[in-house]
């Protein structure tokens, strides 16, 4: 496994409304073209409206934080997922949250929806068109750009984000890092190749738009039609695999033993439950911002759910049947040794980059500080028990030259 | 609200060859902000927590991409609501001490073991 701490989150979620809830539904970044973000600047009104006593159209426009627009000038509402996930747990840490859980920001389309009204009455010859009529226009636009979203967010949140702002929060989307594999694409196993999201190659700390398509064609195209060849060419002349061969034999055992082990375990709490904590975990230790004495807290957390979780975990029903449960209980439990790993990367990596934050490396405006000169390396971690090993791979840039970014 | 009290009446089948039965659950403690699947979850963690056999439902994405969400609620595929997967039918759309009925999919089409005395209802 490499460079299991960089993870990308993404900042147009919808906000979570309680326990019980699966997933935060991921919503186009699209939106951030003519959506603006926004928080009150008193606190007072946040609190006013995280109670329900106001909403956000009784803000009046001096009273809003358009907080991405202020910090990054260049860039507005169009910062990269990482910043613009960070500021908005910034402003939620400061009090300025939108929803009950006092964990949600505005996404507005009240100015696009007037924008593109007034255009739109002016491509129709409609000059003389009232304030309802422009809205009536823009209202159109805005639904036939993101009609299907719009749509989505209301089934989901069921308040109508043609007249209330959009209200979201970040999200975990996409982990840059992923299995291990050389040049050709192939893992430490010879003949196991890893292609697409499942490896760590294309990426490095961080991921734009529009990358699953190239990363797409980088693996399934340009690399692994020729690299897997070379390695089947080597492969022609050996005989079958026996099925009935004793690494075979081995591994069914292996397998067999390891869900007589949970199944037999029988105690009290769901995988379910489990996996629960470790998310809350993950996302408290590990998440958007994290720290050493964070992150040393979370791995002791993490070992102590994973005894608990091979002493305590109940897989109800049996093994030979369809049994959804057993089959997230032994995912659940790989988690516990992913999510350890995870914590352990980010503990070894003392900079910020790409999709790992850490809170003792910013500037002092808050923005990444990379230590080039100590953590120009991919981090590949083999898995021990008791203490993963790190194997660093240096990261040598023949053409081009590391920059810090910046989107002021 | 978020304090729904449903009754399902849910098909329950141990598998191809067993006989099959409506079982009746009673819910409460439903928030109508919950999925249809959530709703699931949350009666599968009690019924975990009873040592009950959970109900056993497929679902991958949970984001009204996918389609694999195959229940049919009240007799409907997917439940009543248009263009929804049962994983974006939410309980807003349902009503307190409402009845709801939920079954499995049903897809014959390709079984050769049903003679033609056999068939199924049509949904
Ligand atoms: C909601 C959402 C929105 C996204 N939006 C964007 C976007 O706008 N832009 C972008 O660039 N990226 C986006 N992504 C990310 C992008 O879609 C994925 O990174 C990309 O599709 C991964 O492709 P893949 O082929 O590597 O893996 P996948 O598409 O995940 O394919 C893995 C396949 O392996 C199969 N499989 C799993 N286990 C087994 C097994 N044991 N045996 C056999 N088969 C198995 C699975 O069924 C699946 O078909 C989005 C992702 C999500 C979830
Ligand atoms: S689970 Fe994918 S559409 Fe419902």
């Amino acid at each position: 496994m490499a460079n299991p701490c960089f993870t990308q989150i993404h900042p147009t979620c919808i906000p979570v409304s309680g326990e019980y809830q699966s997933k935060l539904t991921l919503m186009s970044e699209s939106l951030r073209n003519d959506g603006r973000v926004w928080v009150p600047k008193k606190q007072d009104d946040a609190a006013a409206i995280r109670e329900g006593k106001k909403t956000g159209l009784e803000i009046p426009e001096a009273d809003r934080d358009y907080y991405l627009e202020r910090r990054y000038p260049a860039f507005g509402n169009l910062v990269p997922r990482d910043v613009a996930s960070r500021a908005a747990k910034t402003a939620c840490d400061e009090g300025l949250g939108v929803s009950p859980t006092g964990l949600a920001v505005y996404l507005d389309f009240d100015a696009a929806i007037e924008r593109y009204g007034k255009s739109r009455a002016h491509s129709l010859n409609e000059y003389n068109a009232d304030d309802m009529r422009i809205r009536e226009l823009g209202v159109g636009v805005i639904e036939e750009k993101y009609g299907n979203l719009f749509e989505m967010y209301e089934k989901i949140t069921g308040e109508d984000p043609y007249v209330m702002p959009m209200k979201i929060y970040p999200a975990v989307h996409y982990t840059m890092g992923g299995l291990w594999v050389d040049y050709n694409l192939q893992t430490n196993i010879p003949g196991l190749f890893a292609i697409g999201e499942a490896n760590f190659s294309d990426h490095g700390a961080n991921r734009l738009g529009a990358s699953a398509l190239m990363q797409g064609l980088a693996d399934g195209y340009f690399v692994l039609p020729y690299t897997i060849g070379t390695f089947l060419s080597q492969e022609i002349r050996n005989p079958k695999v026996d099925p009935e061969g004793p690494a075979f034999k081995e591994q069914e055992a292996r397998s067999q033993a390891r869900i007589d082990k949970i199944m037999g375990i029988n105690g009290t709490k769901s995988a379910e439950t489990f996996h629960r904590e470790l998310g809350k975990i993950m996302w408290e230790y590990c998440g958007m911002a994290r720290n050493a004495e964070g992150l040393q807290k979370g791995r002791r957390m993490i070992r102590e759910l994973r005894e608990e979780f091979w002493s305590n975990v109940y897989v109800p029903g049996r093994i030979k049947e369809y049994n959804p449960e057993l089959e997230k209980a032994l995912r659940v439990a790989d988690f516990l040794e992913l999510g350890e790993l995870m914590m352990l990367d980010a503990l070894d990596r003392n900079e910020s980059c790409g999709g790992h934050f850490r809170e003792e490396y910013q500037s002092e405006e808050g923005e990444a500080l990379r230590r080039d000169d100590e953590y120009a390396y991919v981090s590949a971690w083999e898995w021990d028990d008791k203490d993963p090993i790190l194997h660093k791979e240096e990261l040598i840039f023949e053409n081009v030259e590391l920059k810090t970014r910046s989107y002021k | 609200m978020d304090n729904m009290k449903l009754k399902l009446k849910v098909w329950r089948q141990g598998g191809k060859y067993a006989k099959g039965q409506f079982v009746t659950y009673d819910l409460d403690g439903v928030n109508d902000h919950m999925s249809f699947l959530e709703m699931l979850d949350v009666l599968n963690e009690k019924l975990i927590n009873l040592k009950e056999d959970p109900i056993a439902f497929e679902h991958d994405c949970r984001e009204g991409i996918c389609g694999t969400c195959s229940l049919v609620i009240n007799g409907y595929a997917h439940g009543p609501m248009q263009q929804t997967t049962a994983c974006q039918l939410h309980m807003r759309h349902f009503r307190d001490g409402e009845t709801i009925t939920i079954e499995p999919w049903r897809s014959r089409a390709l079984s050769h073991r049903e003679g033609p005395g056999r068939q199924p209802r049509c949904l």
